[in-house]
């Protein structure tokens, strides 16, 4: 049976003469119980999608037409009234950022209850009318946060949403969507802001609550993976428009738009290390930029002239299976499809001489709490807390782990932007920590960062060709200005921006271009080692597939002198991708460390395990064995006395609740710092 | 909670200390104890009476050690103690000019301040509230754009219109309420004309503010929960967005809660109420310092408590919000030895320039030559500053694209031609040369004498200068406005007699010029247009000078404090905490008390007290620029400190700086026309609207009613500050990146 029916929905932004096409046309059903799930990069209209369909709209937006049946009834034509009942009775939507989408200053108690109707028809839709006391709605308030499996749902309800962590938050978020038990759940992005073990436990409540209470879902996110979990049916979004519709096993096991192909591709997996990404070239237009043809034609690899024409409509190919492609045309003679010949890599350059670059013994970083009349020092969040770890040159080394964990915090202080509390890192040789101001500015040099936020990591008043000046001139690098600025060219190119960037300001560029400026100015210094901190987790995937190209690109642009890399991550996929070794971190330590191959293959630790298990896998059957972690993350400040880990651990014995346990050397090198693996196990 | 509030006390003490020192060393350092008699008693006063003045005052102390007492004499028997340190024990001696015990004179006019202090802040919140609300319910619609005009046009008029308007109206007018006096008999009705004026005239400002951070909450995450929840709107507005947003409403009214003890002045004294204002007030125009310094540091106190009620307010209103514990996430640096000596040097750098300047402008002041070297130097270092500002502005990427926004709105455009009027006749009059004057007739050995300088403006409006009138008559009459006494005359000219007496009748007296002036003359029988227009030039002045002088303090102070930490910032903030806890109006008048009147002086107290706010803004800013990626970019670069000070954080902090300088400009214009009432502005010899609305305040009570001067003044003032309001307005808009994305996620 079909709960939901859009036809031909359409959203536009700005004024009737000069509509910006946000969502244009789209089509789709959402079968009772089943999920469909809605994909796309962004800014291809995915969530205002579903704001139209809650008719939730900013005001700049224009409705433009389209219907919105909701078990035969046209949302869009209700009056308001009974639009916010079946709002708050029939459908439910939770969103992306649980942080800002609870009112910080409402209990959750209050925030609930407003989910919770005040009356109810006994005895089916013609009953009378009873009213629910307010003991009654609470006890309802409370059933709906064990059904979301709220710790203590009785104390949460006086609490206020900052008590709260991130995940308890999107709980609350869930069980105010479910309270009503709506028949559609609308879920834009629920776990995009999560952590993986988190995001795990969330998508595995969903789907049970799914089964529960028969509903269906709208399930809107960017992650492939994630969708492959949790979707009956697929459609593909991009540039305001579904350009792709069929059931899961079909999309995923056969993709007919080069579209959904390319994004399948340019996932970094294990299989294509050692290889470039396959990259979709260029970035979604922006509404104002449509083409008028079909409008992935100027990133489309087999782009022929119909393409340019007219805009293909989306038609059944196979049964079930739509497609908005002019391939598929009756008569259509595009060339034949060939595999892109794989950018030969350069003749795979042996690696040059091993030895370590970086080697770490120690380190801590703690962050002082004051309290009480005299400010005194009462405690530290230990961030780093005592890091030991060699880093060989030439290498990427990935460092994995949920946020708060200390993974910025340690590259942070490994080159010197936040003063560390003890410890030594060697650097070739020298300690770091010691530095004098002479020889930390050499240091300046050799050791580099990029950062994650493409936006606020270059200076919005600077002309690029100053910003990546900036550091030759400190380091007297590159002679004149003039031949400086040929370098800047040079530069540019080489991270692959054209030469007119030199004169733009940074709020010129997509934010794959931005982090662009920001490699090519860390790079313009000529370091040895640069931490990459998240360099890719802002960005869509294809552009993601792109930066992780050029940083294998530019890791090996010096051919006796490799860089290294230190590669900040919490995408798993990444780092078996492009990763030598892996350090996983856990509340301020390093708790396993291996090469990408055995971590992955045999993880020892069992935090890695849990961490390697959450992930979402795209091929159904290559999922490990689902292993949830209880709790959250301890707060670094007062971490868990013995092992770190051991409250949340499967394994916990008796001694890992007194004793951190000492580094392990394995034989086949790698370390792990767990009982387990200890001497004494 | 007790721990925290002992810890606010505890940190109090040196800022209480702080201004003892100040306030001592404006009026015992700056100033003498002879000086401070000779004012009260006049210059001609003999030795033996100002000796008996200082005397009878006990301003016949050392200053700090007296090295002729006994004991802890040594020190107690001391200006400083005497005069300075006993407040701190609520020891707040006698007044100068009655010799009354001054706490004793503070108990008692301190309820009728708060009889009307109270109900003004209680029913002034109520209606800031309510009309927010609506006003951001209504948010889209004509209603809201009409109302957002209508607050602006209210908070550009000054206070003073509210008070004589309102005055004139019901008290002398229509007779409704007494003019003035105060009775505890019938309260109400001597309250009620007070407190509404005061609740009027504060709805301009309030609701405006009020509107933007409603309007800012509805934009929230929340908010689109809430509506997905199913909730109407009404429940959306009051329950949600009204519990966020009078978060920084409550406590933003809570920090003038203690000051509702120190009454409102200008109110107090225009209704007679014999409170606290009235009371301060009158200690400013007799010139009573002991008064003066009692309630400066009363006022101290007071801002004090106002802080730290504010702060306890936040942990009652915002769950999130705990007293008591700061948990620093990242570490605050403490700047190097170098660093000190960088921002030492920059200081004396600095200072040095201003004694220099200040020395070459005395030097060249004294020079008499044709063109008066200081007055057209200014204006003409002053015309090249604003040029070298729009060159530079026309290269960079920030003002050009603000430029091409403010540029689209037509409201923007309207005001800055306003403002380009108001400046060219301001630069006319700044540019002025003397004239030879050729003795009559040839006379050989008469010299020729220079007449004093007179400016384009003078030279253009020739005969509206040179048509002097005796005194007041109105737009376009004929005749002066008041009869008078004349000889009568008969057609030849000659006065009829009687009995051997000269007839005298009384008349109207005609105009020297009659029907040419267009907003009549004034007491003095000036044209009322041509003092406005000569008021231009000193709003300007107030304006450009005080921001000068503020501008340059606020960014090397804010800038440094931010970006350094440690005890650099904790030096600055306490400097600016002890400079910014002393009432503004009572520095200003302690500060003119002590210097003397004149435009220069004011524009000096104003530019000391003025550059706090935005001191406070930009170390505020800069705050969290220091964490910015890119900031940490250039020093994993290797960047010194003074380049990233230089090239990332002051170019982006200058948005800021200008929307400040421009809605400052307007705020200066406003405050100036109240401290000439009070009588702390410029000398009553300066052109200025202030001036003009003091002299004729008076005037509304004779009949017939001289209202031109003062139209005029307010007629003036509010085509300045109005399009400067708007204009700082979509200047902000377009300057400001937040507005900007809030803008476009505005939900309804």
């Amino acid at each position: 049976m079909t709960l939901m029916e859009v036809n031909n929905l359409r959203t536009y932004f700005g004024t009737p003469q000069d509509p910006r096409r946000v969502v244009d046309d789209v089509s789709f059903a959402i079968e009772a119980g089943k999920t469909l799930g809605l994909v796309g990069e962004s800014g291809c209209g995915k969530s205002v999608t579903a704001l139209s369909v809650m008719q939730l709209l900013p005001t700049v937006a224009l409705n433009a037409g389209g219907e919105v049946l909701f078990k035969g009834k046209d949302v869009l034509q209700m009056p308001p009234a009974s639009r916010r009942y079946v709002r708050g009775k029939h459908i439910s939507m939770i969103f992306q950022e649980p942080q800002t989408s609870l009112n910080p200053v409402l209990s959750v108690q209050t925030q609930l209850l407003e989910a919770i109707s005040k009356s109810v028809r006994e005895g089916g839709p013609e009953g009378a009318i009873r009213y629910r006391s307010k003991a009654e709605r609470i006890a309802l308030a409370v059933e709906a946060l064990r059904l979301v499996e709220m710790p203590e749902p009785e104390r949460r309800l006086r609490e206020y949403p900052h008590q709260l962590s991130g995940g308890m938050r999107q709980r609350v978020m869930i069980a105010m969507a479910v309270a009503s038990h709506p028949e559609l759940l609308i879920a834009d992005e629920p776990t995009t802001a999560l952590d993986v073990t988190v995001e795990a436990k969330i998508l595995d409540l969903l789907r049970d609550l799914q089964a529960k209470l028969g509903m269906s879902i709208l399930f809107i996110t960017h992650d492939l993976a994630v969708i492959a979990t949790m979707a009956s049916h697929v459609a593909v979004m991009y540039a305001g428009k579904i350009v792709e519709k069929a059931p899961v096993d079909d999309l995923f096991a056969k993709p007919l738009h080069p579209y959904t192909e390319r994004l399948l591709r340019c996932r970094p997996t294990r299989g294509r290390r050692g290889q470039a990404l396959e990259t979709i070239r260029g970035i979604v237009p922006a509404p104002e930029q449509y083409p008028p043809g079909c409008r992935f034609c100027g990133r489309c690899p087999r782009v022929f002239e119909p393409c340019q024409m007219n805009e293909p409509p989306l038609t059944e190919i196979e049964p079930g299976h739509f497609v908005a492609c002019h391939l598929y045309d009756k008569g259509a003679k595009p060339e034949i499809w060939t595999a892109p010949a794989e950018a030969a890599e350069a003749a795979q350059a042996e690696r040059p001489e091993d030895g370590v670059l970086l080697d770490i013994c120690g380190l801590t970083t703690h962050f002082p709490i004051y309290k009480g009349i005299l400010q005194r020092v009462v405690g530290h969040v230990r961030a780093v807390d005592g890091v030991d770890m060699a880093i060989r040159r030439g290498q990427i080394i990935a460092l994995v782990g949920e946020s708060g964990c200390g993974k910025t915090t340690l590259g942070k202080t490994l080159v010197r932007l936040l003063p560390s509390t003890s410890g030594s890192v060697f650097f070739a040789g020298q300690d770091t920590m010691e530095f004098d101001e002479r020889s930390l500015l050499q240091f300046r040099q050799n050791a580099q960062i990029v950062f994650q936020d493409p936006y606020s990591s270059l200076n919005p008043r600077m002309l690029v060709q100053d910003i990546v000046d900036e550091g030759m001139k400190v380091h007297r690098i590159g002679g004149g200005r003039a031949d400086r600025l040929e370098r800047i060219k040079a530069l540019l190119a080489e991270v692959g921006l054209e030469q007119g960037a030199m004169t733009c300001y940074p709020h010129e560029f997509s934010g794959g271009q931005r982090q662009r400026i920001g490699i090519a100015r860390a790079l313009a210094v000529e370091p040895k080692f640069i931490v990459l901190d998240e360099p890719t987790s802002a960005l869509d995937a294809s552009i993601q597939a792109q930066i992780l190209n050029l940083l294998r690109k530019l890791q090996r642009r010096n051919q006796q002198d490799w860089l290294t890399y230190m590669f900040i991550t919490h995408d798993l996929g990444v780092v078996e991708y492009i990763a030598d070794d892996v350090a996983v971190m856990y509340l301020g330590r390093i708790v396993e460390q291996a090469s990408t191959e055995r971590l992955f293959d045999e993880p020892l630790h069992p935090y890695t395990d849990a961490l390697l298990s959450a992930v979402p896998h795209l091929e159904k059957n290559a999922g490990r064995k689902r292993i949830l972690l209880e709790g959250d993350v301890p707060s670094p400040s007062n971490p868990p006395p013995g092992c770190h880990f051991h409250p949340r651990c499967k394994h916990a014995m008796p001694i890992c609740k007194e004793v951190y346990p000492d580094v392990t050397n394995m034989p086949d090198g790698r370390t792990v710092r767990c009982h387990l693996h200890g001497k004494k196990a | 909670m007790i721990a925290y509030i002992v810890r606010r006390l505890l940190a109090a003490v040196p800022t209480i200390l702080g201004i003892v020192f100040l306030v001592f060393a404006m009026f015992f350092i700056a100033n003498s104890p002879e000086e401070m008699a000779r004012r009260t008693l006049g210059m001609k006063a003999d030795k033996v009476a100002i000796d008996k003045w200082i005397e009878a005052r006990g301003y016949d102390l050392p200053p700090w050690y007296n090295k002729h007492a006994v004991g802890t004499d040594k020190i107690t028997k001391t200006l400083v103690y005497q005069k300075c340190a006993r407040v701190l024990m609520f020891d707040l001696g006698r007044s100068d000019s009655h010799q009354r015990e001054i706490a004793g004179e503070i108990r008692r006019r301190m309820m009728p301040s708060l009889a009307i202090g109270v109900p003004t802040f209680v029913l002034g919140l109520i209606v800031h509230i309510t009309l927010s609300l609506i006003v951001a319910f209504l948010r889209g619609t004509y209603l809201d754009r009409g109302a957002t005009v209508l607050c602006v046009l209210m908070m550009s008029v000054s206070g003073l219109f509210y008070i004589i308007g309102a005055q004139f109206v019901f008290a002398q007018w229509l007779k409704l309420f007494p003019v003035s006096g105060f009775d505890w008999g019938n309260p109400i009705k001597f309250i009620f004309l007070p407190v509404i004026i005061a609740v009027i005239s504060g709805i301009g400002g309030g609701v405006r503010f009020g509107r933007t951070i409603m309007v800012e909450e509805t934009s929230k995450d929340y908010v689109r929960t809430a509506r997905a929840k199913g909730l109407g709107e009404s429940v959306v507005m009051f329950r949600h967005v009204l519990k966020n947003a009078s978060i920084p409403i409550l406590t933003g009214a809570v920090m003038a809660l203690p000051f509702l003890f120190m009454g409102n002045m200008v109110m107090e004294a225009f209704f007679g109420i014999p409170g606290l204002g009235g009371m301060t007030m009158t200690a400013i125009t007799s010139q009573d310092y002991a008064v003066i310094r009692a309630m400066t540091f009363i006022g101290a106190l007071l801002y004090i408590l106002g802080l730290i009620l504010t702060d306890i307010s936040y942990t009652i209103v915002d769950p999130r919000i705990t007293l008591g514990s700061r948990g620093s996430k990242s570490l605050r640096g403490q700047p190097s030895f170098k660093d000190v000596m960088g921002i030492l040097c920059v200081v004396a750098m600095a200072g040095g320039a201003a004694f220099g300047i200040y020395k070459a402008v005395k030097a060249l002041y004294e020079i008499d030559t044709r063109v008066p070297i200081v007055s057209n130097g200014v204006t003409a270092v002053s015309m090249l500053g604003l040029l070298g500002f729009l060159l530079y502005a026309r290269r960079s990427e920030l003002w050009t694209s603000a430029w091409r926004q403010v540029r689209r709105s037509k409201l923007a455009m309207v005001s800055l031609a306003f403002l380009m009027l108001y400046l060219t006749v301001g630069v006319m009059d700044s540019i002025s040369w003397k004239d030879i004057e050729r003795p009559a007739g040839n006379a050989p050995g008469a010299k020729a004498a220079m007449t004093p300088p007179r400016s384009i403006l003078d030279r253009l409006c020739a005969p509206l200068a040179k048509n002097q009138e005796k005194t007041y008559s109105a737009p376009l009459a004929t005749t002066l406005v008041g009869k008078e006494t004349v000889e009568k005359l008969d057609e030849d000219g000659k006065p009829v007699m009687l009995d051997g007496q000269v007839v005298k009748h009384r008349v109207f007296k005609p105009l020297n010029h009659p029907g040419s002036h267009l907003l009549g003359t004034d007491k003095t029988g000036n044209d009322v247009v041509y003092v406005m227009l000569k008021g231009v030039r000193t709003a300007l002045t107030i304006g450009g000078l005080t921001t000068i002088i503020a501008v340059p303090f606020a960014i090397l102070f804010g800038v440094v404090a931010g970006y350094f930490g440690g005890w650099v910032d904790d030096a600055i903030v306490y400097f600016y905490t002890t400079l910014r806890s002393v009432p503004g109006v009572l520095l200003i008048a302690c500060f003119m008390l002590v210097f003397g009147k004149g435009i220069v002086q004011l524009c000096i107290v104003m530019g000391i007290t003025g550059w706090v706010g935005l001191c406070r803004l930009l170390r505020g800013e800069t705050l969290k620029l220091r964490e910015r990626e890119y900031v940490q970019a250039a020093r994993v670069l290797g960047v010194g400190k003074m380049q990233i000070l230089l090239k990332h954080i002051v170019p982006n902090v200058m948005h800021l700086v200008l929307i400040s300088i421009v809605l400052r400009f307007s705020g200066m214009v406003l405050s100036e026309a109240i401290l000439s009432y009070i009588g702390i502005g410029v000398g009553p010899d300066t052109f200025s609207w202030g001036t003009m609305i003091n002299g004729a305040r008076n005037e509304l009570g004779r009949e017939p009613v001289v209202w031109w001067n003062l139209a005029a003044a307010f007629l003036a003032m509010v085509a300045l500050v109005l399009p400067a309001n708007l204009f700082a307005d979509s200047l902000r808009d377009a300057l400001d990146p937040s507005l900007r994305v809030r803008g476009a996620g505005d939900r309804s």
